[in-house]
């Protein structure tokens, strides 16, 4: 299992890597994914380091979570075009903030894992996604869409949360073994994988754009 | 692992498979709806480009038909006029009033001259280009203003407003019509041009004190229909109102791109 985790975060760290370098010369969008890999990078190494020392790590999802609903709010606004819609994305980003700091203040106890505020932000994604697409067919580029950046980064977020939030309602049915463990590792890690390859691609043509 | 263990575990993967499926398939219709609508779009920006084009040469032609018009009349109405009177005042020289007569024709002959040079400066190509926009709408305004029975003023508040030239000839046209129907119809004698921008849209408002327009006039009128045409062309919208005895407004909402980012 290290080995998989080792190729992971080798993947997210190079990507972060160019996306530092090339900081400057990326659209805004790009910019906020930078963090976004900054993030959870430091948190999934962090939540190992905890692992590794037998001490419970929810916590760190607990704060991931809560950063990762303003830096999704920050992508999305800076690509979508229509102002109501961007009205809406205030609106929900701004309650799912709250929902979010009211459960982790609140609701969760330390040591456990932030579900409820991970399906919110699934579900928040996922429609907004939908929005971001049918925006990208109302307006066409002249360009063709698999060499557009964006469509690779909400195809990619796409995939993610609802693989996700799949996960989630899944996972209650699942009796708790060692097997069912195993599989859903393997599913979260594809996933994983699924989701940081797409970012990569969206970053590789975002910054061939700037060049 | 029991069966109802290894069961449910095979419905989860499964499922698992089948949602990526389900995912994939929706990403691949969008990029095929995506590929459609590019070529519709194109085609309709082609058509919006023909047309486009025609409105410009159309305007063109208008404006040149105009600037005819304005100079048979500027020719029998001024210097036609200020030549003859040039003239009787030199056929009166052999009189006593020798110094009188000819400095009088001497500065009928210097009007007569100063009104050839504006005209030929008119002639000098498309003066809109020449002048700008706002320049060309303060022209025309002096125009009216100098007939004397309608009061004309330009309020121009704007600081980063850029069109390309092609566009500020549709954009002048229009208020030009705009003027028109004002001093053919509107019997108004205050006409009030201003220009405004926000948010990158240049807000353009004619405004008159006349009897109003007839809004049963808006819809059948071909003026009218030009010029919401012609709004629609610059990527922009028209609006025209109508107040019994109070006056008319005609608004043109127009996007445009920043000066400062042009420079």
């Amino acid at each position: 299992m290290a080995v998989q985790q080792l190729i992971l975060r080798i993947l997210v760290t190079s990507m972060l890597f160019i996306g530092v370098i090339r900081f400057v010369s990326l659209s805004r969008a790009f910019k906020v994914v930078v963090f976004y890999l900054l993030a959870s990078d430091i948190a999934e190494c962090l939540g190992l380091y905890l692992i590794e020392k037998q001490t419970n790590n929810n916590w760190v999802f607990q704060v991931l979570s809560t950063i990762s609903i303003l830096l999704f709010y920050w992508i999305f606004k800076d690509s979508l075009k229509s102002l109501t819609v961007k009205k809406w994305l205030n609106y929900s980003f701004g309650l799912l903030f709250i929902l979010g700091i009211f459960l982790l203040t609140q609701v969760y106890a330390f040591d456990e894992f932030p579900s409820y505020t991970m399906v919110l932000i699934c579900i928040t994604v996922i429609v907004f996604c939908f929005i971001k697409f049918k925006e990208m067919l109302d307006e066409p580029e002249g360009t063709n869409i698999l060499r557009q950046s964006q469509f690779w980064l909400f195809t990619s977020m796409f995939f993610f949360h609802a693989g996700t939030f799949f996960i989630w309602l899944t996972d209650k049915y699942l009796l708790p073994n060692f097997n069912t463990a195993i599989v859903i590792y393997w599913v979260v890690f594809y996933l994983n994988i699924l989701h940081y390859g797409l970012i990569g691609v969206g970053l590789y043509l975002d910054n061939k754009r700037a060049l | 692992m029991n069966s109802e263990g290894t069961t449910t575990l095979l419905y989860f993967t499964l499922a698992a498979v089948a949602l990526m499926l389900l995912l994939s398939s929706f990403i691949i219709y969008f990029v095929f709806r995506y590929r459609k609508r590019q070529g519709e779009f194109a085609l309709e920006k082609e058509q919006l480009r023909l047309e486009f084009q025609s409105e410009k040469l159309r305007a063109q032609l208008e404006i040149s038909e105009q600037m005819m018009k304005n100079i048979s009349e500027e020719i029998h109405d001024n210097i036609g006029a200020t030549l003859t009177m040039a003239k009787l005042q030199l056929t009166s020289m052999s009189n006593d009033n020798y110094e009188k007569h000819a400095t009088q024709g001497t500065s009928l002959l210097t009007k007569a001259i100063g009104e050839l040079r504006n005209l030929s400066k008119s002639l000098n190509g498309n003066y809109v280009l020449d002048m700008g926009l706002t320049q060309s709408i303060q022209r025309e305004l002096n125009i009216i203003d100098s007939t004397g029975t309608i009061k004309c003023q330009l309020v121009d508040e704007t600081i980063d407003f850029f069109i390309p030239e092609e566009k500020e000839i549709i954009l002048f046209r229009c208020v030009q019509e705009a003027l028109n129907n004002a001093v053919k119809h509107s019997e108004a004698n205050e006409i009030k041009v201003s220009l405004e921008e926000k948010n990158k849209v240049l807000t353009l408002l004619v405004e008159d004190n006349g009897k109003g327009i007839d809004t049963n006039l808006i819809e059948k009128s071909i003026g009218f229909k030009t010029m919401n045409q012609r709004a629609l062309i610059l990527g922009g919208s028209f609006e025209a109102k109508g107040y019994p005895g109070k006056g008319s407004q005609i608004q043109f909402l127009i996007p445009f791109e920043s000066n400062f980012a042009k420079n």
